[in-house]
């Protein structure tokens, strides 16, 4: 957007052929601090992430990659006089659970990712986990796939649970 | 005038297009025009489908093990044990029992053929009364107590239930019986033959 007002200015100082005087330019409409913050694709609603494990491999050591992939966005503005930094958090406390009551914690569940820009990880079963920091204004975003440990037998189920990002900004 | 006027108007309105630009779908979350701190959630959601399954092993993978014992003559009903001479995947008498599942607790049970009458003795199998030794001169010892093979019987039916692994549904428990003759009867001579089924059940 800087460049596009730089371009405007000249523009507006070449076509009006004004005299030495200085230009003021105000732009007014704009929000203040602005945060946006998406997870999953486009639809309503929850995206869900299923993982399959076939019977032969329960618990032996071999991830399974779940679908569907997540896009995760995140977009942080500040005015350039105040500018601050971002800092977006998972909650995977609660871990997941099966309708007889067993569980699994989401340290079993890491992820990929489609670049750096948001790293790759592993839940750690915090409130408050931190993923990515930075200042801004500005909007970064990656695909993340995620994938079970499969690492322990587990009773038979279907095991569910929800993780929470927070985009945050003081 | 109107150019100035021209591009003012499309400055603002790119501006316009970053502030009110349609959100994006799925889970999201904004805050604007936040004042001091700022905050936007958006969650996803997860779930792991985990089968039923349930593996159980008693001795050699692909076939049956024949345990033997010869008594000696001079041993016949003496109440001395008889170790195995053949037969087990470990040792003479010695098998390999596993068992693995997540089904909840398992239970085993042992049947046999012999129709309730014990082992029988193969050179009577024509007479009206056959030879006989009952199944519970047979024993059954592990070297693990979370795996203990059910105690045998003429009639079957006897259970084990191994132990589970810490109280889950799962269990995941490796043992070696090992069979003994107790030689508690002095019986015929004979060839005395039976076989004995184990089965591993989910509640």
């Amino acid at each position: 957007m800087k460049g596009r007002y730089q371009i405007f200015l000249t523009a507006v100082l070449l076509s009006c052929f004004l005299p030495a005087h200085a230009v003021t330019i105000v732009v007014s409409g704009l929000p203040n601090d602005q945060l946006r913050i998406r997870v999953g694709s486009t639809g309503s609603g929850i995206n869900v992430v299923t993982f399959n494990v076939p019977v032969g491999q329960i618990g032996n050591g071999v991830p399974i990659t779940g679908t569907p992939q997540i896009l995760v966005r995140v977009t942080a503005r500040s005015a350039v006089a105040n500018s601050k930094t971002a800092t977006l958090t998972a909650n995977s406390l609660t871990p997941m659970m099966s309708a007889g009551g067993d569980t699994i914690p989401f340290t079993t569940i890491n992820w990929t990712t489609s670049d750096g820009d948001i790293p790759a990880g592993a839940f750690d079963g915090s409130n408050t986990q931190s993923l990515l920091t930075f200042q801004n204004s500005r909007s970064i975003e990656n695909t993340h796939t995620f994938h079970y440990s499969n690492v322990n037998v587990v009773p038979t189920g279907t095991y569910t649970g929800r993780v929470t990002y927070t985009l945050s900004m003081p | 005038m109107h150019t100035f006027i021209k591009l003012l108007f499309n400055a603002i309105t790119l501006a316009g297009i970053m502030v009110l630009s349609p959100m994006a779908m799925g889970e999201s979350d904004q805050d604007n025009a936040c004042a001091g701190s700022c905050s936007a959630q958006a969650r996803v959601a997860f779930t792991i489908n985990v089968p039923g399954f349930l593996r159980f092993q008693v001795g050699s993978l692909a076939s049956i093990d024949d345990v033997t014992f010869n008594v000696p003559a001079n041993n016949v009903g003496d109440a001395s044990v008889v170790m195995a001479n053949i037969g087990g995947d470990v040792a003479a008498g010695i098998l390999t029992a596993k068992i693995a599942g997540n089904v909840g607790q398992i239970t085993i049970t042992e049947t046999n053929n012999g129709g309730g009458e014990g082992i029988l003795g193969t050179g009577t199998m024509m007479q009206v009364t056959q030879n006989a030794i009952p199944y519970t001169d047979i024993s059954c010892s592990s070297n693990d107590s979370d795996l203990v093979a059910p105690s045998l019987s003429d009639s079957g039916g006897n259970t084990s239930t191994p132990t589970l692994q810490g109280g889950s549904g799962v269990t995941q428990r490796s043992a070696e019986w090992t069979y003994t003759y107790l030689n508690t009867t002095v019986v015929e001579q004979d060839k005395y033959s039976g076989q004995v089924t184990y089965t591993a059940t989910d509640p």
